[in-house]
């Protein structure tokens, strides 16, 4: 039935898709982030969605089918660390360790991220079109939060969520539940629909609860990081800051004690074996780096039986760590910075990290540009503080899971880019107005 | 009477292996009528931006279209 249902959906989609290049290029982004195979058990889980939706997108960017066209970014600092990105990617794919399985699958992972990235900045071109694409990640990421959170509520908390096949274990699933929750509050403040701003208002509490169920640490530290920044960046910071102690203390009332034993074990991190094994394993990540810091060892590297043995026991850049225990088992890096580290060297996690500070540092670029027009512009401040807060969520969560080569990041760092350079654009286009208007 | 006394004891004895199926199948079907809103969210979010794309007016987005200012900040 399910299947019967997405098909017609596919139909109604895809003369959609071939009206427009952005209309195409929307589809292609929801289909990557829903992984809507994944919720499909019959004749329509074998249909590549995505790729069909890329291949259209692309032939209709490359035939120009749009009202409107950008130009690309490529004087940008943001599109030049996404290409250095990509070349240190290629370098270790190429000069890597022999024997991974892992290497050209994650590189095809990682190219198909970033082209969609790339051509971001010619076919998102204007204010709908920016809100289109926050829509469009709620519409994505989020339903798999508000799938999970309905459960966890209908179980009364009970309902534990493992994980999701796209993004992995439960702790990787909790923290890409809360890169999508700035930009679910966003919309309640932003969609003029009340009907949508409820329904986002929900999915924001539904993720919530989807993070509480996966019963993760690392989501929880996240989620508490990320709502103090957004709170911070209000001026009710008192309300706000009152607002989530209470929301923490009815959630440790309310919660299981099978919930509230794991939580109570964030203090003692340093006896505890989980933690321990995720140390172990930056230690191989980094020491892979060291003995090959301009190459790395391969994307995943570290999850090669072989590469692990030559490395396990090595304490890299952590020397002063001991964990007390020498894995023979392989491990993945359980960082974003270790994972990068092993995988693309120390050239490569320099390359991520100025990426990433860059992304966070566009929001900043945006608000001097804007300086004393706040209230003309106050929805892009708004907006470039939410994708500040998404950055920073994915760079908090990023400190125990690897999930490097997920696409939302990508495209939030290039929607911040695409973003300022509208506000740019339109800042420049206005005097000209003035003087035609004289 | 013989049977229905064992049926209704089986039942008793089964009841909560029964609820918890017959709430799979809640599931199931909430998390199939979720995935259809989700579709047709995505249907009609690129039919809003097919209509603006055309007439460039930004209220022809329709259900998913925004507000110029924080709608929270301007009730206050």
């Amino acid at each position: 039935m399910r299947d019967l249902m997405f098909l017609v959906g596919f139909l109604a989609l895809l003369p959609l898709a071939f009206s427009n290049a952005f209309v195409a290029y929307l589809i292609w982004g929801w289909s990557a982030v829903i992984a809507v195979d994944s919720y499909l058990f019959g004749f329509m889980q074998s249909l590549r969605v995505n790729m069909i939706f890329a291949l259209v997108a692309l032939i209709m960017i490359f035939l120009k089918r749009d009202t409107v066209r950008g130009s690309s970014l490529n004087q940008s600092g943001t599109f030049l660390l996404l290409l250095l990105f990509f070349i240190q990617a290629t370098i270790s794919v190429i000069f890597g360790y022999e024997g991974n399985p892992n290497n050209l699958e994650l590189y095809e992972k990682l190219v198909k991220i970033l082209l969609f990235v790339f051509v971001m900045p010619l076919v998102v071109v204007g204010r709908y079109r920016i809100h289109a694409m926050v829509v469009m990640i709620c519409l994505g990421l989020g339903f798999h939060g508000l799938i999970d959170g309905l459960k966890f509520f209908a179980s009364g908390g009970g309902h534990k969520v493992h994980g999701f096949i796209k993004f992995g274990d439960n702790n990787h699933f909790a923290v890409m539940l809360v890169l999508v929750i700035p930009l679910l509050l966003y919309l309640t403040r932003y969609a003029s629909s009340k009907l949508v701003r409820l329904a986002a208002l929900f999915a924001a509490f539904a993720n919530i609860a989807a993070i509480i169920g996966t019963h993760s640490r690392g989501g929880l530290v996240t989620l508490i990081a990320t709502s103090a920044l957004l709170i911070l960046g209000t001026k009710q910071r008192l309300t706000g800051l009152t607002l989530i102690a209470c929301g923490v203390a009815l959630m440790v009332a309310l919660a299981p004690s099978s919930w509230t034993e794991r939580m109570g074990t964030i203090q003692e991190a340093d006896k505890d074996s989980s933690f321990m094994t995720r140390v172990e394993a930056w230690q191989v990540s980094s020491a892979i780096a060291l003995s090959n810091p301009v190459t790395g060892g391969g994307l995943h590297s570290v999850q090669i039986q072989s590469v692990w043995e030559r490395f396990k026991g090595s304490k890299g850049l952590l020397p002063f760590v001991d964990v007390g225990f020498v894995s023979d088992y392989r491990r993945a890096a359980h960082s974003i910075y270790f994972e990068v580290m092993g995988d693309m060297g120390l050239s490569g996690i320099i390359i991520f990290l100025a990426l990433l500070i860059n992304g966070m540092f566009n929001s900043r670029r945006l608000a001097m540009l804007v300086k004393g027009r706040e209230s003309e512009f106050e929805w892009a401040i708004d907006l470039s503080r939410t994708l500040t807060a998404v950055m920073f969520a994915f760079m908090v969560g990023g400190l125990t899971v690897s999930v490097a080569y997920s696409e939302v990041i990508y495209t939030v760092i290039m929607l911040s880019e695409v973003l300022r350079r509208e506000i740019a654009n339109t800042i420049a286009q206005q005097p000209t107005q003035a003087t035609k208007a004289v | 009477m013989v049977f229905r006394l064992s049926t209704a004891v089986y039942i008793y004895k089964f009841r909560l292996l029964i609820i918890r199926c017959i709430l799979i199948r809640v599931e199931a079907k909430v998390e199939a009528l979720l995935l259809t809103l989700d579709v047709i969210a995505i249907i009609l979010l690129s039919r809003g931006v097919k209509r603006v794309s055309v007439s460039n007016k930004p209220e022809d987005l329709g259900w998913f279209a925004y507000s110029e200012r924080n709608i929270n900040r301007n009730k206050k």
